[in-house]
């Protein structure tokens, strides 16, 4: 297993986590997930993010809503639901979990 | 001077220059299809348009009023091809994509999708992968027999729709060919060196002259590659960012 392998693997487990994340913070549009996720390079090709957004309505962790924008067509905007928020929580505990007991796997091997 | 098409893309037009036109309709086309396959969700591909709408706008300025090549090369550079995409469904998906692949090479349908009669032939074709026109044309040369074998057929198996993007095409190819390009056409899709096809063709002259009536039915029966599309789908034509440059590569040296 190569170490872009790893990367790979890491990221695409993180990436509903974080696209909920973001998500449940304010109302976004497609286009502002993508850049936080570019910018945080948790996703490499912009592609990879519509299919989890798919899936994540089609589970009702989230919703859209079209609104109108001052320039160019109108945009789709995406928002967290109950369960979804229930999810994110749920996500959350895992990460703390996980983190802190792989931290501490490294403090004892110094 | 280059012709463009005028497209309709996430609510908004654009001008298109004709090669770059046919790279992004395959492009959309492969994703369109895969995402059907995998999600069955038809939004996925509006979203992307759209997204892909932006980027087109972001590059449009007075100066510059169509999308060329490059734009539509950067645009699959951001977006990712195929070959991305996989990459998300590596391992849930693996298992499903095997079976369904089995599936399809172990057996004979009538293909229902590409059919003059009852898809036989087209079936058959699609069971070798190789194009339909080949097998009507053995089969037209050999009746009567092989219309009791073409009932039997019929009647034998079930049908199946076959998806037609993923055929390669048998065209003619005359810029290279040297009388209806029949052969360089052959060598083309078989990706078999052309003069063996020829000594082939010649040799079959001196027995009973079959080789020289498929020659004549090919050539009546094939369509000559002239659009930019159809000679790519000549040899096949996935589109991913190395093929895209190397198409871009072979056109800058013509």
């Amino acid at each position: 297993m190569s170490s872009e392998n790893f990367k790979i693997q890491i990221r695409k487990g993180l990436l509903e986590f974080c696209v909920l994340q973001i998500i449940s913070s304010k109302e976004v549009y497609a286009s502002e997930i993508i850049e936080e996720l570019k910018n945080s390079k948790i996703i490499v090709v912009e592609g990879t993010v519509y299919p989890l957004l798919s899936r994540l309505k089609k589970s009702n962790y989230i919703q859209h809503s079209w609104k109108e924008s001052t320039q160019g067509p109108p945009r789709k905007y995406y928002s967290i639901t109950e369960s979804g928020l229930g999810h994110l929580k749920e996500l959350i505990i895992s990460w703390t979990d996980i983190n802190s007991s792989v931290k501490k796997l490294f403090k004892t091997k110094k | 001077m280059k012709k463009t098409f005028t497209i309709s893309l996430g609510h908004s037009i654009f001008n298109v220059e004709e090669d770059a036109y046919e790279i992004l309709k395959r492009y959309l086309d492969s994703i369109k299809n895969y995402f059907q396959k995998m999600e069955n969700d038809s939004e996925i591909i509006r979203d992307f348009e759209l997204r892909i709408a932006e980027n087109f706008s972001s590059k449009m300025t007075s100066n510059k009023k169509f999308v060329d090549l490059n734009d539509v090369k950067d645009v699959i550079k951001i977006m990712g091809s195929l070959d991305d995409f996989k990459e998300i469904y590596q391992g849930d998906l693996k298992s499903e994509e095997k079976k369904e692949k089995k599936n399809i090479n172990n057996k004979l349908y009538r293909d229902s999708s590409n059919r003059i009669i009852a898809g036989a032939c087209s079936g058959i074709a699609e069971y070798f992968k190789i194009d339909p026109i080949i097998v009507r044309i053995l089969f037209v040369i050999t009746v009567p027999l092989n219309l009791i074998v073409y009932i039997i057929l019929w009647i034998g198996i079930p049908t199946k729709d076959f998806d037609p993007n993923l055929r390669k095409k048998l065209y003619r190819d005359k810029e290279n060919g040297i009388f209806g390009g029949v052969a360089q056409g052959l060598s083309n899709y078989l990706k078999i060196d052309v003069t063996l096809i020829r000594v082939f063709f010649v040799i079959s002259l001196f027995f009973g002259g079959a080789g020289l009536l498929f020659y004549v039915l090919l050539w009546i029966f094939t369509k000559e590659a002239k659009t930019i599309g159809e000679k790519m789908n000549m040899s096949g034509f996935n589109v991913n960012l190395s093929n895209i440059e190397e198409f871009i590569k072979k056109k800058q040296t013509i």
